[in-house]
């Protein structure tokens, strides 16, 4: 019986690849939970072509909101929920890629990525070898999302739209609630030491990215009114310039303008295409005015 | 150390070579408990002294209960409870203890509340309870008595053998000693059941990496203030989803015990016996943890009067017993609460069947089913969320979330990953049917062998994101 069931198995297996191999290239958006969104897009940046891109953003659920491709065309955002900005500069270093400009968001430079998440078992090199060659051991390709996604593509077309986060769908009460739950932990003091240590990592990174040709741009997303003056936030704004001071690092400061967010930290739909436009716009200045080309 | 984790797989593959080398016959239980000390302190080096003090505590109580002054084996005995006890209450409810009874910010408060919680203690403490009260029970039987070895140092290497042998370790099953002692003894790799281990550990890797690990992360909409902001359905979805995810871990994890036990020759106890199909709130506790529910009913509902003084005095025996059975399951009061509502349920049952008698109908016993699952699932809230104010906001949630738009999405994927759990407890209820019979063996064991070979392949390919046991922690 053992035998039966490890041969039944490696059957499976090879025509699983042999699937992928012909038919992968039109599968997409695979991931089930938000959790495994944030490995697939790890993957898709280490082994496809994702990782010629040469514009990257890196940041947390905050900046996944952003349009990268109006941001800049050949734009990738290594943004991912949960995480911090640290976590896309580790996986650039894993890839070995140096892009041409890099965006980061400075709000979550500070936070400690929970073990939960963590993105480590992508950029393992074994596993990593492994996954090179078997891509039947990538999360993107786990045949119950596969599943999933063709579904998905058989009902609506293989539109990259998903129902967006808009006002009218919004519960205000519950908004309420989190926001007022923020409130209370980012008027608390953060961490020297931890903030300090997050600080001097992001440092080592961009330090040495911006020595080899890189442009960093370091950008804040906006926040609900009630929470972007809070403690935590001006003592990250503090740390970022002082550690990235201009101008020698590219800054984009904040418009004054109000956006609305579902929970206090995440932009609606319209608000992130807003914001978009307007970091684009900052882009272009900034393009237009740097002592290098960007 | 994780089970599912590839130090854990290098770390069995080395100790089975090496257990089985015909020169280290000799050496195969001291190579069992090298590895389990490695594997301990893997974790959590730092407290591999309390394993050893408790081991200690066993070692010499159940010796000087056999080979003591006569006149004192009943103070032995009692020490040994009282130490293994003591070593429980201190590290694993002190920290309740001080955040209930004392003053955070004092010397003694904040010495409780920082104590480290050792894994698996719940586990060891039981059986090192369970060795000094068989022993002492036992210590006029002979067969039992040549067990414990008057050579003090055989007898210290059967006890942290007893205690500490990693499959069992952290999680159980709770083994007693009176089941386990009598197995240790040399094992030669041709007594190994290839076929029972491959099943068990296929089937446990899959419970665990496929079901319970994916079930976990979309059960993770669960967490306050989030949840409310679903619908009644989805919340009833997740919350059923819940009920199969701690199944298909805990029922996992004990399958991948008795598989590994296996490969070294060793038995443990059945853990879980497809517990949804019970039809009755004490056929349950048969079928659920088991090695819990037979301590709980051998070590302290019995020795409490068990249903020998009155009915009164039986339902306090249950709710006495329940209850500190959730306390067991971790620090906090929201674990005597679920221990109370499942021994008021027991008592309620009991109260019921002695009242009205007990029906054999089979469209009454499935709604009894149906009941006990239902309220089992709604109890497991209470692990889910341990803090009260948010079971209480789940539970109003389910009330007025009624016009709230439905997770689609999230219901489907644990729809799917719960059919497995469903499919299992199904496919044991088909077997004992009348018509399985009829189906010739060499079918069935083609069959068989196709439904683990894809069993398999999702574990390879569709593992959910790593996460320790839910047990662990207790």
């Amino acid at each position: 019986m053992i035998w039966k069931s490890i041969l039944t198995t490696l059957l499976l297996l090879i025509a699983y690849t042999l699937f992928i191999r012909y038919g992968g290239a039109t599968i997409s958006r695979t991931a089930q939970t938000t959790a495994q969104r944030n490995i697939v897009k790890a993957e898709e940046f280490l082994y496809e072509n994702s990782s010629q891109c040469d514009t990257l953003i890196v940041g947390s659920s905050m900046s996944e909101r952003l349009h990268s491709k109006r941001l800049i065309p050949h734009c990738y955002n290594l943004s991912f929920s949960g995480l911090s900005s640290l976590d896309g500069l580790y996986l650039i270093q894993a890839g070995g890629h140096r892009p041409n400009v890099l965006f980061v968001e400075i709000n979550s430079i500070a936070r400690e990525s929970p073990v939960s998440l963590d993105l480590t078992t992508v950029t393992d090199p074994n596993s990593r070898t492994l996954k090179q060659w078997l891509p039947f051991l990538r999360q993107k390709y786990q045949p119950v999302g596969v599943l999933k996604a063709l579904l998905r593509d058989w009902q609506q077309g293989s539109s990259d739209l998903i129902a967006p986060e808009t006002a009218s769908r919004l519960d205000t009460a519950l908004q309420q609630k989190m926001v007022h739950q923020l409130h209370s932990a980012m008027s608390l003091p953060l961490s020297v030491a931890a903030t300090d240590s997050s600080f001097k990592k992001a440092y080592a990174f961009l330090s040495r990215l911006q020595r080899q040709g890189t442009t960093v741009i370091l950008f804040e997303m906006p926040i609900n009114d009630q929470l972007k003056n809070l403690l935590a936030p001006r003592t990250i704004r503090d740390y970022a310039n002082r550690y990235f001071p201009a101008p020698q690092y590219q800054h984009i400061v904040l418009p004054a303008d109000s956006f609305r967010t579902s929970d206090g930290i995440h932009l609606l739909y319209d608000e992130s295409l807003y914001y978009t436009n307007y970091l684009h716009a900052q882009y272009e200045k900034l393009a237009q005015t740097a002592p290098k080309r960007i | 150390m994780l089970f599912t984790s590839p130090e854990f797989v290098l770390l069995v593959v080395c100790t089975f070579i090496l257990y089985h080398l015909p020169i280290l016959v000799r050496w195969q239980v001291p190579i069992l408990i090298a590895a389990s000390l490695y594997f301990y302190a893997y974790g959590q080096a730092n407290l591999l002294w309390l394993l050893l003090l408790s081991v200690s505590i066993n070692i010499a109580s159940s010796y000087l209960v056999i080979y003591g002054k006569s006149n004192r084996h009943h103070l032995y005995a009692i020490l040994g409870v009282v130490f293994n006890l003591a070593i429980l209450l201190f590290f694993k409810y002190g920290p309740l203890l001080g955040r209930t009874f004392a003053a955070t910010d004092g010397e003694l408060g904040s010495l409780l509340v920082n104590l480290p919680l050792p894994i698996g203690i719940s586990f060891f403490t039981f059986q090192g309870i369970s060795l000094v009260v068989d022993t002492y029970k036992y210590r006029h039987v002979e067969q039992y008595r040549s067990l414990i070895a008057r050579n003090l140092l055989k007898h210290t290497q059967t006890v942290f053998f007893f205690k500490g042998f990693f499959p069992q370790l952290i999680s159980g099953p709770i083994v007693k000693a009176n089941f386990f002692l009598p197995q240790i003894g040399p094992k030669s790799i041709q007594a190994v059941r290839w076929e029972y281990c491959f099943r068990t550990l296929v089937l446990g890797y899959f419970l665990k990496m496929v079901v319970a690990d994916n079930l976990k992360d979309h059960t993770m909409l669960m967490t306050y203030p989030y949840f409310e902001a679903y619908s009644s359905f989805t919340l009833l979805v997740l919350l059923i989803g819940y009920s199969m995810q701690i199944f298909a871990d805990f029922a996992g994890y004990s399958l991948i015990a008795l598989g590994l036990a296996a490969l070294f020759g060793y038995q443990f106890p059945i853990n879980f016996n497809f517990p949804y199909i019970a039809t009755s709130f004490a056929d349950f506790w048969r079928r659920w943890h088991i090695s819990l529910s037979s301590f709980l009913r051998e070590y302290l509902y019995i020795p409490l009067g068990g249903n020998r003084h009155g009915t009164a005095r039986t339902y306090t025996n249950l709710l006495i017993t329940m209850v500190l059975g959730g306390l067991w399951h971790g620090a906090a009061w929201s674990y005597a609460v679920w221990g109370f509502a499942h021994g008021a349920a027991l008592a309620l049952e009991r109260f019921a069947g002695d009242t009205f008698g007990k029906s054999t109908f089979r469209r009454v016993r499935l709604l009894r089913g149906l009941l006990v699952f239902g309220y089992v699932t709604l109890a497991w809230l209470l692990f889910r969320l341990p803090n009260f104010n948010h079971v209480l906001a789940y539970l109003r949630a389910i009330v007025t979330n009624g016009n709230k738009p439905h997770e689609t999405l999230a219901i489907s994927f644990i729809v799917l990953y719960s059919l497995p759990v469903v499919g299992y407890h199904f496919h044991h209820l088909w077997q004992q049917m009348p018509a399985r019979l009829s189906i010739s063996e060499n079918r069935f064991s083609t069959r068989t062998a196709l439904i683990y070979g894809i069993l398999l392949f999702m574990i390879i390919t569709n593992s959910g994101s790593e996460g320790a046991f839910i047990y662990f922690q207790f």
